[in-house]
């Protein structure tokens, strides 16, 4: 498989001054100011293949959005060096930015106050996209978001929902070999974030496109990255895929157990920490090792109608890597 | 050549859009004819009052005079209405909050996107009415106008356009450094309104200030002493290496800014 993203050693560094408490401190900072330098991103390396779709999380401040804007040439990394597809993104050579695409959930590209396909148009003119090619293209992303009728509406008038899906087409009308997702469904409701994240896979599954999406919500994650990078305070954590990741940072697995009668949680301490339990159902933290063990003590000792054995939560190992920082906002 | 076709294809759709959204907001179109007409009657008034003590000004009657302010409103409002307005104006603030990568993720020359990219055409009731008071000028002080010095006055007034753009290019460009800059703009503007003063009125070494270092010269001055019927030889090819000169140093320094773009955190 070819190599299209491949970075070595990238960091970067912002000097910010420190502001200072109160009216006097900030005066005070008029005349006098003092820096510090924050290391953002410190020697990530990493490579990515052509059509892999990776999941980049990782806490507030983490240092994702950062890496992503170096990746797509908006930022001059302070040291170390990426290539993505071959060029160096600080140039923002033309061919280069031709072939990627950013998509930030919090930053909108459409014109407010005109219907959203006067943007993919001037998209189409930007990006050099044929009249056959772009029909075909709009076309096809238009059926799959659904929203053909919308887009003739002002983009002031849309929903959340709807908007985002014209910024996703706004973004693709180029068929991008290489999209930065961040945070793409950032406020959508649940439904609207699931039919986001079936696009995003159908995308890539028709052309190819090798993608990058960093999103505060494991749902994103787990059910479009087959491979995870956890960044952590600037530095990569783990690199693999979700089964690794809760085998080598999960050391338990949970047993949920479904009763014939009420339970209380205080019988069910001796099995393992009870998470959850409403009587009926209940949810066990057990020790990978001495699961055979307490599944059987827990057969026979309760009266039991069913009992499921399951890995941990995407999302309660990644809350447990970074100790008390919440991944869910 | 391709190039060029396909950034005015480009720029005419921005055009049509801006025309679009204008039309949407007929107010600003209306307030714009009520502020100009008060600014027309005001300098008018105070030329007046200027001109009852003296006869000239730096050897400028007072219609030359009213010619020359004439072309500084017409002057003043395609920069403003191009390139500041709703462009330049709004950069400290693009760079400020992160708006600024959607412009970087385009193929195209981010200096146009970020001068070019929204036009205003609410000030042209303006310009019509720096065309009147030129109109004005010319007819009242019975001066001769020659067809044929408008095309050498388009030459000189084009350079002085993209040489005030220019300046205000780079001025603006510091906000890079220093964020929430917002009145760096206005301070681009009030040196560009510098420029409607007749250049025979600096002596010693403020006309090479202003020939060379910040050549206001050749934004209204010159070219409105061309329709007047004077033209010396080196003012076409100076204005043209000013015009290159400016445009491109507005280019470098932008890109070396470019360097330092923090953007904002999502």
């Amino acid at each position: 498989m070819k190599k299209v993203i491949e970075l070595k050693k990238l960091s970067k560094n912002f000097r910010i001054h420190k502001r200072e408490q109160g009216l006097i401190g900030s005066v005070k900072a008029l005349f006098k100011r003092e820096y510090k330098t924050i290391e953002a991103v410190k020697k990530v390396s990493f490579d990515i293949e052509e059509g892999e779709l990776v999941g980049f999380i990782g806490p507030n401040g983490a240092g994702k959005t950062t890496t992503l804007k170096m990746l797509s040439g908006l930022l001059y990394p302070s040291s170390g060096n990426c290539q993505v597809l071959g060029f160096r993104p600080v140039e923002r050579k033309y061919e280069f930015l031709k072939q990627i695409s950013l998509v930030m959930g919090q930053k909108n590209q459409l014109w407010w106050d005109l219907p959203a396909i006067e943007t993919f148009v001037l998209n189409k003119e930007i990006y050099e996209v044929s009249d056959e090619d772009y029909k075909e293209i709009l076309n096809e992303l238009a059926e799959m978001l659904d929203v053909k009728e919308v887009m003739h509406q002002q983009v002031r008038k849309m929903s959340l929902g709807q908007r985002m899906k014209c910024e996703l087409i706004a973004s693709l009308i180029h068929k991008p070999k290489v999209l930065f997702l961040d945070e793409p469904t950032i406020g959508l409701d649940v439904v609207m974030q699931k039919k986001v994240r079936e696009f995003i896979l159908e995308y890539n599954r028709k052309y190819k496109a090798t993608v990058i999406l960093t999103s505060h919500y494991m749902d994103d994650v787990k059910e479009i990255c087959k491979r995870i990078i956890i960044i952590d305070k600037g530095v990569i954590v783990f690199d693999g895929s979700i089964e690794k990741l809760i085998k080598k940072y999960a050391n338990y697995k949970v047993l949920i157990p479904i009763f014939n009668g009420k339970v209380d949680s205080e019988r069910l301490t001796k099995i393992g920490e009870v998470i959850e339990n409403n009587g009926i159902r209940a949810v066990i933290k057990v020790g990978r090792k001495e699961v055979p063990k307490k599944a059987s003590e827990l057969l026979h000792e309760f009266d039991v109608d069913d009992l499921d054995i399951n890995e941990p939560r995407l999302e309660d190992v990644v809350r447990e890597m970074f100790g008390k920082v919440t991944i869910r906002e | 050549m391709k190039k060029i076709k396909r950034y005015l294809k480009i720029y005419w759709k921005l055009i049509k859009f801006s025309a679009t959204l204008e039309t949407t907001y007929r107010m600003s179109f209306l307030l714009e004819i009520i502020v100009e007409v008060g600014y027309f009657v005001v300098t008018v008034m105070g030329m007046k009052v200027l001109f009852w003590n003296i006869k000239t000004m730096a050897g400028w009657n007072l219609y030359e005079i009213m010619v020359l302010y004439g072309l500084n409103m017409i002057f003043a409002e395609i920069v403003l209405g191009v390139a500041f307005i709703f462009n330049l104006r709004g950069l400290p603030e693009k760079i400020a909050n992160g708006e600024l990568d959607l412009i970087l993720i385009k193929p195209l020359n981010s200096q146009f996107m970020v001068s070019l990219w929204r036009p205003y055409f609410a000030l042209i009731p303006s310009m019509l009415a720096g065309v009147i008071m030129m109109v004005f000028g010319f007819k009242l002080g019975n001066l001769v106008f020659n067809w044929l010095s408008l095309f050498p006055f388009m030459i000189i007034f084009g350079c002085g356009l993209v040489v005030a753009y220019s300046v205000g290019m780079m001025v603006v460009t510091l906000s890079m450094w220093l964020v929430q800059a917002t009145p760096l703009p206005m301070l681009a503007q009030k040196f560009l309104f510098m420029a409607k003063e007749p250049f025979s009125i600096y002596g010693g070494a403020w006309r090479f200030v202003f020939l060379v270092i910040l050549p206001l010269a050749f934004m209204v001055s010159f070219p409105t002493q061309v329709l007047l019927g004077e033209l010396v030889w080196w003012w076409i090819p100076m204005g043209l290496v000013m015009a290159v000169v400016f445009l491109k140093m507005s280019n470098v320094f932008w890109n070396f800014a470019l360097k330092s773009y923090s953007s904002a955190s999502s």
